[in-house]
């Protein structure tokens, strides 16, 4: 059935380019991609993690808003553990607030090297970005894999994925430019941007960022980002692909803002306020199977994003 | 010259331009613009003799490498800090931004705060600040997250080296150290109340 249902899809997606390309008379390789789609997993889970966990995908964790240091943090992470024993995955990626209050050297070991020891000494690797409580002297951290750069660009190892790390606190005009060039250039398939703050988010606490948006969200389509990770607001929050394009929010690895979800809100798709998430990730050629994690290792939210993809000629 | 003319300047000329104020002298707009780009020039002159004076007092330091350890960051933004702040014993609010600057700050954020996104503008820079009076020359409080700078806003102000920036503490705009996590100088209340 769930094969049935992909496959549907796929032929709705197939039928929809081809009626655009006849409309617009074919459609030049400079338009942006089409949208991005989320489709329900392929089977559900009993635990966390029935993806297909295949060799030689890219497996990984997003979250942000976790750097306090106290017990709910360290829980969570013990989900994430648990987790690691079966989904081998080999990077986070933290959408900020890495560190709250004073960032000095105990800071750093009780807020991140002592929870998260377990996934350091496992392997895993941290790309961070920064969030408005974290000092920019992070980006020379070690294990936060930022090589001294408040906004920097990777590939993943094998697999045809590129991640953009923002600093969307101070997101000055040399950042912008630096990120068209890098956008334009990239020829990989999947390109994930990620940030601290979101551009479309349904919380009260902070909500959407709407200045910022008008600034990247249509970089983001042009380019054809396919998902954008933030933090911020302390909830876990998917929206319906706007422009295109999935946004996630998770900003409650550590911090959480309890209810604070307006559901009404037009954008709203799926999401949760009532205990600390993570997001564990997989890219399989053009899929994204994600599933939202909760504290006590419940499944809160989990599909499948297909990536946008180039237009028929 | 023309390179440090931030957007918000241009904004300065059209609004004195004769579409705005019947029967306008042009002489006059040009002259006024032609003073807004010199009080940048004297600007960024300072700023540059701030970054001079860093590099005097932090020349024979070494850099603090790319993959660090926290103690190394920390001990390397303390003692960074504490040179500058000894190197500018009795600086005095304004020896950065000056007069001029001070009042065209508030000239080029004021129709910003003022305009259509206004309230949502002030509203992000402003989502998480505490009850803080910035003081020159003196370390960024440790715990308190620092504010969000809208992109219009940030469009409107001067370019700046890559070890300084721009952030506001309540309705004040600070000229920040980045490296130091320094207050260098202040302009007070660049927030239109």
């Amino acid at each position: 059935m769930p094969c049935l249902r992909r496959l549907s899809l796929a032929i709705t997606l197939l039928l929809s380019s081809l009626l655009i390309a006849q409309s617009c008379g074919g459609v030049s390789t400079d338009q942006p991609a089409g949208p991005a789609v989320v489709a329900s997993p392929p089977a559900k889970a009993a635990e966390p993690v029935a993806f297909p966990n295949a060799d030689g995908s890219l497996k990984f964790l997003a979250f942000g808003d976790f750097g306090t240091g106290e017990a709910p943090q360290t829980q969570l992470v013990r989900q994430m553990t648990s987790l690691h024993e079966r989904f081998k995955y080999e990077l986070v990626i933290t959408l900020g607030d890495n560190l709250y209050g004073t960032n000095n050297g105990q800071a750093y070991r009780t807020k991140f090297e002592i929870p998260y020891k377990p996934l350091i000494d496992a392997g895993v690797k941290f790309r961070a970005s920064l969030g408005n409580h974290d000092n920019v002297n992070q980006t020379k951290y070690e294990l936060f894999g930022m090589n001294g750069e408040r906004f920097y660009t990777f590939k993943a190892p094998k697999q045809n994925v590129r991640f953009f790390a923002l600093d969307s606190s101070s997101p000055v005009a040399a950042q912008i430019e630096w990120l068209e060039k890098e956008l334009k250039s990239s020829t990989d398939e999947w390109k994930i941007a990620y940030f601290h703050h979101p551009l479309y988010s349904s919380a009260r606490g902070h909500g959407s960022t709407e200045s910022l948006r008008k600034v990247l969200e249509p970089l983001f389509v042009r380019y054809n980002v396919s998902v954008v990770m933030a933090g911020h607001d302390h909830a876990y929050e998917r929206t319906k692909p706007q422009q295109g394009i999935v946004y996630f929010v998770a900003g409650s690895a550590g911090k959480l803002r309890k209810g604070d979800l307006n559901r009404r809100s037009p954008f709203f798709e799926a999401g949760y306020d009532a205990d600390l998430a993570f997001l564990a990730c997989e890219i399989h050629g053009d899929d994204m199977f994600f599933q939202a994690i909760s504290r006590t290792g419940a499944i809160v939210d989990s599909g499948v994003v297909i990536r946008r993809k180039e237009k028929l000629q | 010259m023309t390179g440090f003319l931030p957007q918000g300047l241009l904004a300065v000329a059209l609004l004195a331009s004769p579409m705005t104020f019947p029967a306008p002298d042009p002489s006059t707009a040009q002259q006024a613009t032609n003073r807004d780009a010199q009080t940048l020039a004297d600007f960024q002159v300072r700023v540059k003799n701030y970054l001079a004076l860093r590099q005097k007092v932090t020349g024979g330091r070494p850099a603090l490498p790319d993959k660090a350890t926290p103690d190394q960051i920390e001990a390397y933004q303390r003692a960074l800090g504490q040179s500058i702040i000894a190197a500018r014993k009795g600086a005095k609010k304004g020896d950065v931004f000056g007069a001029d600057m001070t009042v065209l700050v508030r000239r080029l954020l004021g129709p910003i705060f003022k305009g259509p996104d206004g309230a949502a503008i002030r509203n992000a820079i402003l989502e998480e600040a505490q009850p803080l009076v910035p003081t020159i020359n003196t370390r960024y409080p440790d715990d308190v997250p620092v504010s969000s700078m809208p992109p219009e806003i940030l469009k409107a102000l001067p370019k700046l080296d890559e070890n300084l920036e721009f952030r506001f503490v309540g309705r004040h705009l600070i000229l920040m150290d980045v490296p130091a996590h320094l207050i260098v100088d202040i302009v007070d209340n660049a927030m239109p109340s």
